[in-house]
This record gives structure tokens, C-alpha cells and sequence, in this order.
């Protein structure tokens, strides 16, 4: 599989998991969700959700909407797209940045 | 050092980029921080650093006082901007330079541009064109030459046709992200020249994204859930859809880019009434419904061309074709609607996001450089790496880290003003912007999770270049990296049937010197049916030592038995079981085994003070072992190997003991006997292994190269490039392997893996196969275990033959082998159930 068809697949299952993280209905997914993050990993993507974490200036993985910029203490409070690193001769290699709120 | 200037530079009003003309061909660099070939041509100037590209486009609209885009358009004028975060009055030139230096840091190769080609807009009079050639000085350059965009994309365009094609009119049309250009270019066989032009700077790709929230999905959700005057709730900042809208416009964007391929797309959000009830809206866009809403907007954008053709007195007969520039320029309806309306025919052939950069390359690439002889020759002692004498730098923070950030300070000693510094991650997550340099400068870094994270401090003088200065990297580790992580002595293996050879063999879970703790899930699948109720087990078994190793040969450290009595229904073959595989710094194994298809779940903990053994599984481990290197010493006698002999007939007296100690106790027994017979089964395997004399893996290791050099003949010849690829992956690492005193075991697998591999290829022969059936045909009668059935067989053989159809006779070949008394195959070893 193509490095590109690996990516679209993490951001699907990154999709998946926001949505069956949200209804209970869905928590016999949770398992299958992590079989393919498991799956994507092997393949040699990093996939991280910021969701919640502090936002700063200098952080570089993620692209920011920022909803109210003088406040203090901004964190990422949705994310659209997470943040993908390729491991590249086993270092990390930013591939994707963050697409994400801030509030 | 090369002669020609090779750099251009497309210096776009909304996004730049940067490419270089190599023997023919441009490569366009990337950012290293997210791998984008456009850098948005924004710059920020927040409390203490300066921000450009992403980062700075963030606060654009927020903090419009200290962010700066679209200056491009103010170039050559005398409109200067206050900012108030520094206190100080900028250019337009300025932000173009700050621009140009980030762009420098696209060039991964090292390279320092000296000489470069910028590209302004057709529009751009003189001074507005100095303006341009200062900002590429003031950003480093030597030596700035100047092209016009529409020529640059004429020259990508070119570059494609052969010569007769090249000559005449070309329309130039480039709708970027925010800006719309028109040109007429006239190329004849000496030059190329931009005849007249025609833009708006107002009017791109982001509109069409505005377009489809407020025209289409808008209007959907106003009618669905009875909201009036949705657009100023979302587009007011104060407004209680504003975090909506930012979404939906991401959204909108991508809807926009996927209808460029397809008829139809689905966004999918969530949406909150005006009673706070959560909706989760899956919305459809049909690419007629995106193309009624763009129309207005490039029927607006053709009559510019029809404006500017009438003006020059040009019919659309005197154009060859219109070039397309800019990201927008990918909709096909845009595509189609000009050919439509003006009858031209449309040329497509080069990327449009990044045709001006790479005609800019190419131009760049036949322009000879004319810098000074003496600005060159200093250039590689000064320009290029400019010193500061006594500039030293002293770092203090603190290596291994389990937090998400690192405080980090430094003390500079010899600063001159005017330096500036910037500290990178060398993963592109990270940059702390470019900061005035004090004696002390301090930092909290951001860190990536459970690795090592590598900074780098870069210097610059007030010209903004970087200076030649000793600074060791920055090395923090994060997470499990820490002090108190330590390795693993040896490889961790599943034990894993190893079918074809009737055998099992190791899987790599964790590599040697992996640090603890570590945690990994596998997916494997159930290599046989284990009926509910039945004694029959299937086996999980972690093993302790090298990957190359025998499984027997390795210390088992953690196994679960699952039993056909502990299941609620029958296990059946080819279905799934989820392995999750945990050591704990302090070396407990938790393994947890799902089997899917019964929703059950197995859990144990093994701590290495409570060893496990599972008896049945001793004995039957024991048992292989005795007959395999039983049928090892009939060979080695029958080849007068005799000092080797008497090795391994010690080793099977030694197994037939062990062998009777293990039927005297019961698979529950409590004393520590099944301990000692399992470790003096371990050596006595890694005996066999490792101790049976060098003559065996030389033996081994030339039937490998063997098989390898023909299996190759054939992957070469007649092999596809599947068959390369498993050749390939079937010898990586052979250095490795190959050298390992105990992978005897490794060593045959791999040899019967290429033998595999050159029989699938030689089998698609109809005269390679029509040898292997004369070779079973000619065996004498007695050599089968039917003889009446093989001649029936030989009979049909000799009909296939006439047919010449491989795969019958392949069937016959196969039923033939199963029917020989002596299939000279091992001794089988009865598997774990996953494979």
C-alpha cells in the first residue's frame, strides 16, 4: 500500500474513532478501531490526536483556527485532522500537521 | 560550483515556493516542517518572535495589527505598517525578505542560494520590481533577476512542447487562492513577452470555499432545524456558530478539491440546535450544485479575457491556448467553461500550483551567474557562513524528560546587535520562531512523545544569515526513554506454526535492546479448529532469546494455554485472534489473547520470578526433538561423519533421559522437576542448534547461496516484480542472519522460502514442468505406495502431456508425490494453532 493510501486510511480511522468514542452504542468498535490504528502503525505512521493539549506559537504539527486568540491558557479543543509522522530510518518525520481549534 | 543561477523563486501574493533546475529537471523543495511545497507568504510578529507561513497564517484575521499578508501588492510603494508587538515601523519589502530567508530552509541539501530568479506579477512597474530585487538582497541574496509570472508559467508550459509548437499567443490564466491574473504571452522563437495583462486582486479559491457553506449547506441547515439568519451567528466572532463555521469552511475546502474528481461528495459533522440537541449531519454535494454557485464567479473572470483579447485586438483564433496557473485552476468546470466561452483550447499539462516556480527553475537554469568574481570568492568564506569572533554558546537542560515540555536556557557570550536565533525540532514539530539573541536566551521546547527529540540552534547576524558557530544539538529524551528505562537483553518471540514445514518458528514481537516498558498488538489467526469440550490446546507462547534461534532452543517466559474446555464454542480454523503483548520496566509480561469470533478474552500475567511450564507441551517439544536428531545422525553415519556422530548420539541419550523423567509426573505436578527437564531440553536443543560442528552450517549456508543464486536466475528471467519483491524480502538483513551460530534453523527456513519462491516462478514452464512429471513417472512402481493408482495416473499423465496443460499436469505431479512411500520430508512438530 502506498504511503499516501495510508495516511487517508489513519484519517478515517481517526473519523471512526472520534465518532464511536462518542456513543456508548459503539464501544464493541473501540477494539476494531484499535486493531487498525495497530495496523497503520505497523505500516510506519505515528498518528497522534492533540485534542485537549496546550496550544502554543511554536508548535509547528498543527495548523490552528484560533477561536478566541487574547485568551489565555488556549488548548485544542476540536480536532479535524490529527497529526501524522512518518517513520523515516527510525526517526520521525512531520508528514501531516494537526488540522484543529483552539479555544 | 555551478554557473548558472538554477534557483527561482515564485514569490506569490498568497503562497510561495522554491524550486531548483538540476540537469533538466526542477525539483520543487518542501517545508520541512509538514512536508507542504507551498509556504504561505505571511508573516507574524507576535510578543517576541517572528512567525512565517502556517504558523503566522493563524493569526491573520485575529491579530491583524501584528500579521501581515498580501503585502506583495504594496511592493514600491511608500506604505509602511507600525507594529505595535515590536514597536516598530515595516515594509512591504521587509515581510517579501522575511519571506525569501524562510524559503532558504526549504533547500534541504545544504546549499546557501546566492543567486536567485524571483517572479513578480506581469502587472509590477519598475519600482515595484526593485522593490522585489531589494527584498531578495536585503533577505541574502547576491544577485536577484527578475521574470514575470505568466512567463515563468509559459516557460513550465514550454519546456513540454516541441519547438514548432511553442511559437505564438498563449493566455495565462492564474486563479490562485485569493488573486485572479490574465496575460496574453507572445512567445516567437527569441523571446518571450507578456503583451498585455488584466487581474483582480480579489477573487479566488477561498471565495468558492465561503461560497459552498453560505449557498449550499447553510441554506440546508436553516431549513432543517428552523434557524433564521445562520450566517451572521457563524461569521460573527461573538456569534454561537463561529467554531462551526472555521469547520465548515475546512470542510468546504476539501468538498471543494475531492469534486474536482468525483460527481458527488459527503460531508459529515456535527451540529448543535437552538435547543443544544447534538445532530450528526451527513450532507451530500453534488458537483452541479458547487458549479451553479462558482459560475457567476468565473464568467466574471472570463470577461476579463475578453476585455483584454478586444483591447489588443485579438480574436480567440490568434491564441494557441491558455494556460492554466494557480491551485483553482484544478475544477474542471473552469477548465470547461473557458474552452466553452472563448473556444480556446485549454492546456493543463503541468501541476498550476506549482508551473511558475518550476518555469522560474528552468529559466534559472540558463541564466549564467554574474556575480563579482571577489563577492563569489568571499562568499565561501564569508557570505555563505559568516563567522563572529568569539561568539560562544553555553546550553544547560536537562537530557531525559517525562514531560511534555523541557525548559532549555543558554548563555551567549560576544553578541552583536541585531543577531537573531531560532531553535528547530528536527521532525518539523517544533520552531520557536526567529527571536532577538540576548546573553540569555531560554525556552520551554515542545516534546514528542516516548522518543528521542533532536533541537537545533541556529544563529544569524542582522543580515539574517546564519552564522558559522559550534552549537552541539540539542538531545532530549522523552517518556519511556528515561533514566530508569532499560533494555532488553534478548529478542521476545511468539512461537508460530510454521505450516508448510510442518514445524513451528519464531516471530519477532520486541527487538533486542527495545526499551521497557513496551507494549505491541498482533493479529493472528488460528491455524487448525479446536472443538469445545476437547483436550486439544491452542498455545500462546512467548519466548526469551534470539530471533534466529529454533523455538525450542529459546527460554519460553510466558504461555497460555487455551483449552477446548475453556472455550464456549468451537474454534475454527482461519479466524482471528488479537494478541496484546506487555513487559513492564520491572519485566512482568501481561499477555492478553481476544479471539474475535467468540468474544472471549484470556488474560495472564507472568512475572519472571514465577516461571510457567506447560508439560504436554515439554513433552511433545521433547519428542520432536529425539526424532529429528535421530533422522540427523542415521544421515551423518550414512556419510561417515563420525566425530560429529558421536556428538549427537550423547545428545539423543541425553533426550531419551529426559524423556522418561517427564512421563513420570502429571501435567498439575508441584515440585520444580519440569523446570530442570525444560532448561536441560533448552540446552540440549541449543546443542543441536549451535554444537552439531561448523560443518553443518557451512552446509547449510552453501545450499542456501545455492538456491539463492538460482532462484534469482529466475526471478530475473522470468520472475514479475512480485516475484522480485519477496526475493528481496526473503534475503534483507542476510548479514545478519547468516553469521548467527545459532540460526542454523533460520538459514534452512530461508533456503526452502527461495525454493518456494523459484518453484512458483518455473512452474508457469511447461518444459521445467514436463521434467519434474518425467522425474515422478520414472520412478519404479514400487517406490508408491499404490502402484495401480499411480499407472492410472501415468496413463492421464501421458494424455495431459499431448494437451501440454501445466496445470493438469501439476495435479498429477502432486497426486504422484502424495502417493510416494518416502517423501523424504522432517519430522513434524505438532504446532500452537497460530500461524
Amino acid at each position: 500500500m502506498s504511503n499516501l493510501s495510508l495516511i487517508k486510511i489513519a484519517n478515517i480511522v481517526f473519523e471512526t474513532e472520534k465518532k464511536v468514542l462518542t456513543q456508548e452504542s459503539f464501544s464493541p468498535l473501540i477494539r476494531n478501531v484499535n486493531r487498525m490504528k495497530t495496523v497503520i502503525e505497523e505500516g510506519g505512521l505515528l498518528v497522534i490526536n492533540p485534542s485537549g493539549e496546550a496550544f502554543s506559537e511554536t508548535r509547528t504539527d498543527i495548523e490552528a483556527t484560533l477561536i478566541n486568540p487574547t485568551s489565555e491558557n488556549q488548548k485544542i479543543c476540536d480536532v479535524i485532522k490529527p497529526i501524522i509522522y512518518e517513520i523515516q530510518e527510525g526517526k520521525p518525520v512531520l508528514i501531516q500537521k494537526g488540522i484543529v481549534i483552539v479555544e | 560550483m555551478s554557473s548558472t543561477i538554477n534557483f527561482g523563486i515564485d514569490l506569490g501574493t498568497t503562497n510561495s515556493l522554491i524550486g531548483k533546475y538540476t540537469n533538466g529537471q526542477v525539483e520543487v523543495f518542501r517545508n520541512p516542517s509538514g512536508m507542504k511545497e507551498t509556504l504561505p507568504s505571511v508573516v507574524a510578529f507576535r510578543k517576541e518572535r517572528i512567525l512565517v507561513g502556517d504558523k503566522a497564517k493563524e493569526y491573520l484575521e485575529r491579530d491583524a495589527n501584528n500579521v501581515f499578508g498580501g503585502f506583495k501588492r504594496k511592493m514600491g510603494t511608500d506604505e509602511n505598517y507600525f507594529v505595535p508587538n515590536i514597536e516598530e515601523t515595516k515594509s512591504p519589502i521587509s515581510f517579501s525578505s522575511i519571506v525569501l530567508q524562510e524559503l532558504k530552509n526549504f533547500v534541504y541539501t545544504g546549499e546557501v542560494p546566492e543567486s536567485v530568479v524571483i517572479t513578480i506579477p506581469a502587472s509590477f512597474n519598475t519600482i515595484q520590481s526593485n522593490a522585489t530585487k531589494e527584498a531578495g538582497y536585503l533577505a541574502g541574496f547576491k544577485e536577484v533577476v527578475l521574470l514575470q509570472e505568466p512567463i515563468a508559467a509559459s516557460l513550465a508550459f514550454a519546456n513540454k512542447l516541441k519547438e514548432e509548437e511553442i511559437v505564438g499567443n498563449r493566455l495565462v490564466y492564474d486563479l490562485g487562492g485569493g488573486t485572479f491574473d490574465v496575460a496574453i504571452v507572445k512567445i516567437d522563437h527569441e523571446e518571450l513577452k507578456v503583451v498585455d495583462h488584466e487581474g483582480d486582486n480579489f477573487l479566488g479559491g477561498m471565495d468558492f470555499d465561503q461560497l459552498i457553506v453560505t449557498k449550499i449547506i447553510v441554506p440546508y441547515l436553516e431549513s432543517q432545524f428552523q434557524i433564521n439568519d445562520l450566517i451572521p451567528k457563524m461569521q460573527s466572532a461573538s456569534g454561537i456558530y463561529n467554531k462551526l463555521y472555521y469547520k465548515l469552511l475546512y470542510k468546504a475546502e476539501e468538498a471543494k478539491i475531492m469534486l474536482s474528481s468525483k460527481e458527488s461528495v459527503e460531508i459529515e459533522f456535527e451540529f448543535e440546535d437552538q435547543k443544544d440537541e447534538s445532530h450528526e449531519i451527513i450532507f451530500t454535494i453534488h458537483r452541479h450544485q458547487f458549479e451553479d454557485i462558482i459560475k457567476e464567479k468565473i464568467i466574471y473572470s472570463i470577461e476579463f479575457i475578453k476585455n483584454l483579447l478586444e483591447r489588443n485586438q485579438l480574436s480567440s483564433k490568434d491564441i494557441n491556448e491558455v494556460v492554466l496557473v494557480g491551485g483553482s485552476t484544478y475544477i474542471p468546470f473552469i477548465r470547461n467553461l473557458i474552452q466553452e466561452q472563448l473556444e480556446i483550447n485549454v492546456n493543463c499539462s503541468v501541476d498550476p500550483t506549482t508551473a511558475v516556480v518550476i518555469g522560474a527553475a528552468y529559466y534559472a537554469g540558463s541564466k549564467t551567474k554574474q556575480l563579482p568574481t571577489n563577492v563569489e570568492e568571499n562568499s565561501k568564506i564569508k557570505t555563505v557562513s559568516p563567522s563572529v569572533e568569539n561568539l560562544k554558546v553555553k546550553m544547560a537542560y536537562q537530557k531525559n524528560s517525562r514531560e511534555k515540555e523541557e525548559y532549555f536556557t543558554a548563555i551567549i557570550e560576544n553578541t552583536k546587535p541585531g543577531m537573531t536565533y531560532r531553535i528547530l525540532r528536527d521532525d518539523g514539530g517544533y520552531d520557536s520562531g526567529t527571536k532577538p539573541l540576548k546573553e540569555r536566551i531560554s525556552e520551554m521546547l515542545i516534546l514528542l512523545p516516548h522518543t528521542l527529540n533532536l533541537f537545533i540552534l541556529k544563529i544569524y547576524n542582522s543580515q539574517q544569515q546564519q552564522i558559522a558557530v559550534e552549537i552541539p544539538e540539542i538531545a532530549i529524551v522523552q517518556g519511556n526513554f528515561s533514566i530508569y528505562g532499560q533494555p532488553l537483553p534478548d529478542d521476545i518471540c511468539l512461537e508460530v506454526d510454521d505450516v508448510e514445514n510442518t514445524t513451528t518458528k519464531l516471530e519477532l514481537i520486541f527487538e533486542k535492546n527495545a526499551i521497557l516498558p513496551i507494549k505491541k498488538t498482533i493479529t493472528k489467526t488460528l491455524s487448525r479448529s479446536i472443538s469445545k469440550s476437547s483436550e486439544e490446546q491452542l498455545l500462546i507462547n512467548i519466548l526469551e532469546g534470539s530471533r534466529y534461534a529454533a523455538p525450542t532452543s529459546n527460554l519460553s517466559i510466558g504461555m497460555i494455554a487455551i483449552r477446548g474446555r475453556d472455550l464456549h464454542t468451537n474454534l475454527i480454523k482461519g479466524s482471528d485472534i488479537e494478541l496484546c503483548i506487555e513487559i513492564s520496566e520491572s519485566r512482568d509480561i501481561i499477555v492478553i489473547a481476544y479471539i474475535n469470533m467468540i468474544d472471549q478474552e484470556f488474560k495472564q500475567v507472568f512475572s519472571p520470578s514465577a516461571r510457567s511450564v506447560n508439560v504436554t507441551r515439554l513433552k511433545e517439544e521433547i519428542d520432536y526433538l529425539s526424532r529429528t536428531t535421530n533422522k540427523q545422525l542415521d544421515i551423518m553415519i550414512k556419510k561417515d561423519q563420525f566425530e560429529e556422530a558421536a556428538v549427537l548420539k550423547r545428545i539423543t541419550e541425553d533426550l531419551r533421559n529426559i524423556q522418561m523423567d517427564l512421563s513420570q509426573i502429571s501435567e498439575d505436578d508441584t515440585t520444580d522437576m519440569k523446570y530442570q527437564i525444560d532448561d536441560k531440553k533448552r540446552k540440549l536443543a541449543t546443542l543441536i542448534d549451535k554444537g552439531t560442528g561448523d560443518e553443518r552450517l557451512i552446509m547449510l549456508k552453501e545450499d542456501y547461496y545455492q538456491m539463492k543464486s538460482h532462484c534469482f536466475h529466475f526471478v530475473e528471467n522470468e520472475g514479475f516484480e512480485s516475484h522480485r519483491l519477496r526475493f528481496d524480502n526473503i534475503v534483507a538483513n542476510e548479514s545478519d542472519w547468516i553469521n548467527d551460530k545459532g540460526g542454523k534453523n533460520f538459514i534452512k527456513r530461508k533456503t526452502e522460502e527461495l525454493n518456494k519462491l523459484s518453484w512458483e516462478i518455473k512452474r508457469r514452464n511447461l518444459n521445467y514442468v514436463i521434467y519434474v512429471y518425467t522425474h515422478y513417472a520414472l520412478k519404479s512402481e514400487e517406490e508408491y505406495s499404490n502402484p495401480e493408482r499411480f499407472k492410472m495416473l501415468k496413463e492421464r499423465g501421458d494424455q495431459a502431456l499431448q494437451r501440454k496443460n501445466i496445470d493438469e499436469i501439476l495435479s498429477l505431479v502432486s497426486q504422484m508425490h502424495e502417493l510416494l512411500i518416502d517423501k523424504g520430508k522432517d519430522e513434524h512438530m505438532k504446532g500452537t494453532g497460530l500461524s
